[in-house]
């Protein structure tokens, strides 16, 4: 098998750095060339992981590469993804697809126009644990689905995630789409129905950093989600994704990252977890790379995948304005 | 001593009398029960059993009426107690309706007697030490909390339980607890939002997800189960603009013993077991004789248990409208 080319568009999403990790991990990877409007940033990331900095985009869209990783500031996605799909390369772009339905709907229709892949950053469905729930539950296993209570809480990542004009919204756009696209995914089913309770009690700035949405499917399941920043600088960790899933038949409870070994240090005065889990990012690169190559794998989420997780981060942001249920078409 | 009547010879009331008698402060005088084979198995050779609380009362010295019968009664049973002129202790939901909490508090007022729901979480150690490092300051500002409660469905007696009408299904019987801890630990609740299995007409299963926005602002996710086959279980964390603080009971058992057959007969309800040196039902036990004692108010007030029920009932209610409640009597 060839080398798949690939070039990475910005390293501000610090998702980027666990990409090319992985990129370089597999042997059928290439990171031709970076761009990034930060040069200091793009150089250091270019000397780190072997490769060579570009600054010119057109230039670094005209380099021999089959695909783009977009890992921009979230408001940045639509330009890159656009351009790279005007000069025929395959997309892989970070989460959330977009900060507006309008930007996402554009990125979809350049990449089917172009004839090249899209594909949305959802690292989380090449988690061992969470393919085996997926199908279990489809097997019937836990029976009909019922409800599904889950988390996706974090530290609060401060830089360009809290400067609203870049990300789009604070802990709630951040978090909300990972685990709406598990859900969706493990119950093929569309979020009809999204209320929220949302605050910035947290930090009391203009983001939100509390968010607990509460979630209709069209086959009737109902579904909550806290995507709360509300891990503490001494948390051993940097959050969590989990899932409890209540079947007529049973139960599942997913803690997605709770492979780990519990670190005591004098050195830090607090606890840490040490993850000894499967990289879910090497997956999620490995499945673009055959994207790349003309194959779709299932696993990986496209770009209308990306919109609907969107949609519901955006219905919760407008239920907690209006104080309603936001019914979704 | 004190002379209690209990009415209701099940699960709770059981527990109730073993807590009484555990206090050494307090006689079981007579046992009330429509199953005349329960309330004697309760009885013993102490108390006399009764088929209603009205003949218990006629023919028997009593000076508290414990009432752990099923929750439609409760109102009836405690407003009756109460006009007798009896101490009460009532289990918790307070009642099935509003009315029916306010029918209770106005059956109060004025008795000079003690009357206490028996929120029983406030006597677990482990949901008090959560209450006092919140006030103490350890997590600053609680922003976002979330609880758990749950294991299998009880079995009452003629499955009572599993009726939603008379229940009030896994919010109003059970996750109560949550929100009363949660209205002493945050303060009033604003408005609750809930989706749950409850008008959803499926026997012996219930299951709800709550969430409730407080006057403070924060937000608290509470969900309530009588779907977790793995066993009774409590869980809740704390997030603050400080820190944060987190219980399950499963990671702080103290002792797991495990058996290579299933022996043994589940008990009707399943009340959480604590190794501690005491039950927490017999300090909340403790509690009520020591405010009937003294005169004190307990540390449950008739109005903290009616806000409780408001919350339950305005999750029902918003479960059948698909839109949040304003709860308007939560004033601490």
């Amino acid at each position: 098998m060839s080398a798949v080319k690939i070039g990475m568009a910005s390293f501000a999403h610090m998702h980027a750095g666990s990409y090319a990790s992985s990129l370089r991990s597999l042997p059928d990877a290439v990171i031709e060339c970076i761009w990034d409007t930060d040069e200091e940033r793009g150089r250091q990331m270019a000397e780190q992981f072997g490769s060579r900095y570009v600054a010119d985009l057109d230039e670094f869209l005209a380099a021999d590469i089959a695909g783009v990783v977009v890992c921009s500031e979230n408001a940045g996605h639509r330009e890159l993804a656009e351009r790279a799909a005007r000069a025929g390369k395959h997309i892989l772009c970070e989460k959330p697809i977009a900060t507006t339905l309008d930007d996402a709907r554009a990125m979809i229709d350049a990449a089917a126009s172009a004839g090249v892949h899209l594909a949305t950053a959802f690292p989380c469905r090449f988690s061992p644990a969470m393919w085996q729930l997926r199908e279990r539950v489809r097997a019937g296993e836990l029976g009909d689905i019922l409800a599904i209570a889950g988390t996706n809480r974090g530290t609060m990542p401060g830089g360009w995630f809290i400067e609203l004009d870049k990300s789009g919204g604070g802990a709630v756009i951040d978090h909300t789409v990972h685990v709406v696209d598990l859900m969706r995914w493990m119950t093929g089913s569309e979020v009809r129905q999204v209320y929220a309770e949302i605050s910035n009690r947290m930090y009391g700035l203009d983001f939100d950093d509390c968010g607990v949405l509460t979630m209709e499917f069209d086959n009737g399941v109902f579904a909550t989600l806290d995507t709360s920043w509300s891990r503490p600088k001494s948390y051993p960790t940097w959050g969590d994704v989990t899932m409890e899933v209540v079947g007529t038949q049973g139960t599942a409870s997913l803690d997605m990252f709770n492979q780990k070994i519990v670190g005591y240090s004098d050195a830090l005065m607090r606890a840490t977890y040490h993850p000894w889990g499967s990289n879910i990012d090497t997956g999620l690169v490995s499945a673009f790379l055959d994207a790349c190559r003309g194959s779709f794998p299932e696993r990986l989420a496209t770009g209308h995948d990306g919109l609907k997780a969107l949609e519901v981060a955006l219905a919760a942001y407008e239920s907690a304005r209006t104080g309603r249920t936001v019914i979704l078409d | 001593m004190l002379n209690v009547a209990i009415v209701g010879a099940g699960g709770m009331g059981r527990r109730h009398a073993a807590s009484f008698r555990e206090t050494g402060e307090a006689r079981l005088a007579a046992v009330i029960d429509p199953d005349r084979e329960a309330a004697a198995a309760l009885a013993g050779e102490q108390a006399r059993v009764f088929a209603t609380l009205e003949e218990a009362l006629g023919e028997c010295d009593v000076d508290a009426v414990d009432v752990c019968a099923p929750t439609p009664f409760h109102a009836a049973l405690a407003v009756q107690a109460l006009k007798a002129g009896k101490h009460l202790l009532l289990e918790k939901p307070m009642a099935r309706t509003l009315e029916e909490c306010d029918a209770i508090i106005e059956a109060a007022r004025g008795s000079g007697r003690t009357a206490m729901v028996a929120h029983v979480l406030r006597f677990f150690p482990e949901f008090v030490r959560g209450k006092e490092a919140v006030d103490a300051g350890l997590v600053g500002e609680p922003a976002v909390v979330r609880t758990s409660r749950g294991g299998g469905m009880p079995r009452g007696q003629d499955s009572w339980y599993r009726d939603i009408a008379q229940s009030g299904g896994v919010v109003l019987d059970l996750i109560i607890h949550d929100f009363d801890w949660l209205r002493w630990v945050l303060g009033p609740a604003e408005r609750v939002y809930a989706r749950g299995l409850a008008h959803s007409g499926r026997d012996g299963q219930d299951y709800a997800l709550v969430t409730i926005r407080f006057r403070s602002g924060a937000i608290a996710h509470v969900e309530g189960t009588w779907m977790r086959p793995a066993g009774f279980e409590t869980r809740y964390e704390i997030a603050g603009t400080q820190g944060l603080l987190d219980f399950s009971s499963r990671d702080s058992a103290t002792l797991r013993v495990l058996r290579f057959a299933a022996a043994g007969t589940r008990p009707a309800v399943e009340v959480p077991e604590s190794p501690l040196a005491e039950s927490p039902y017999t300090a909340q036990i403790r509690h009520f004789l020591h405010c009937v004692r003294t005169g004190e108010p307990p540390k449950v007030s008739l109005e903290d248990a009616r806000a409780a029920v408001e919350i339950a009932l305005g999750a029902l209610e918003s479960m059948r409208t698909g839109e949040p409640v304003a709860l308007r009597y939560q004033e601490s």
